[in-house]
């Protein structure tokens, strides 16, 4: 499970240049950003327009909320909105725009619906905590 | 308030450097001091689950959290207490203010006092509950329990132990 709050939280702590988010609901995480976040919180939201918990139930916020809109409204000055398809090239000068201006910044990446299907992941818990611990350690 | 004072220094003394809070006139002192403290990162928040993730990945950022919020909140966090907290294993001292258990006025978080020691129960996470000042002279060594045993505990604050409400 990754969580933006993960990232909003480890940003100031390790100062990573960039972090990314892959969010089933990131609406709900937008509003909140704007008082905590430090200029080295970058946000990569993939909206895939479901929600994994629901066995890939569409969102409602995929319907017609436009989450560029909502970050703006939440106070985020910096929103590049793509296509998925445009992702790679795309997503190479939005990361270095995001790490050039040491403001927060989001990028919301528009994709199809749903998660393709992956094995479920054997790891005990406390080893993919390590895991991850150790991976993010400066 | 020196019980707020205590508190906060116990925090400090057990390292705990990034404590996330969501409003509770009862904790408000307590708030204060966190807010105060330059060894603090402070994070106010507004739902409580969520807080419960910023104290989580704060620990995986290599820092220990606290989390302080009303008991009203209980039942929101579960999902997040038991997929996350105690999936993951990661520590999380609860300091929760017990609303209108003794001296509150409120009768409809009457409702949620009489579920909370049962809902803590129910999740396996050890509950401490200060009444009498007194009593947080315990906080030290609870917090140190909760860091050796990467496991959430629960410590209840009532109205009796701040002081009330309207005369606090």
């Amino acid at each position: 499970m990754i969580r933006s709050e993960i990232l909003q939280e480890i940003a100031p702590i390790r100062n990573p240049h960039f972090v990314v988010c892959n969010f089933g609901l990131p609406s709900q995480e937008l509003h909140r950003i704007d008082d905590n976040a430090t200029g080295n919180y970058k946000l990569l939201i993939i909206d895939n327009g479901s929600y994994g918990s629901t066995d890939d139930q569409p969102t409602y916020a995929g319907q017609k909320t436009s989450l560029t809109a909502v970050a703006k409204a939440c106070g985020c000055e910096n929103v590049i909105e793509m296509q998925d398809k445009d992702l790679g090239p795309v997503l190479q000068v939005a990361i270095d725009i995001a790490i050039d201006i040491d403001e927060m910044t989001i990028i919301v990446c528009n994709c199809g619906n749903g998660n393709i299907k992956l094995p479920v992941i054997t790891l005990a818990p406390v080893v993919m905590r390590h895991r991850f611990m150790e991976a993010v350690k400066a | 308030m020196a019980i707020s004072k205590k508190t906060v220094d116990d925090l400090i003394a057990n390292e705990v450097s990034c404590v996330t809070t969501v409003p509770c006139k009862q904790l408000a002192g307590v708030m204060d001091e966190v807010d105060a403290h330059d060894d603090i990162f402070h994070i106010p928040y507004n739902k409580e689950d969520d807080g419960m993730g910023l104290c989580a990945f704060a620990f995986m950022g290599g820092k220990r959290p606290a989390i302080i919020m009303q008991n009203t909140a209980i039942g929101v966090t579960t999902n997040t207490l038991a997929t996350l907290k105690q999936f993951y294993r990661m520590p999380a001292p609860m300091l929760i203010s017990y609303r209108s258990e003794l001296r509150g006025p409120v009768a409809c978080q009457v409702e949620i006092v009489v579920h909370t020691k049962a809902l803590l129960a129910q999740l396996n996470i050890p509950t401490y509950h200060f009444r009498w000042q007194k009593d947080i002279e315990e906080f030290d060594n609870i917090l140190q329990s909760t860091f050796m045993a990467n496991k959430p505990i629960a410590i209840l604050t009532d109205a009796n132990f701040w002081g009330g409400y309207s005369d606090q």
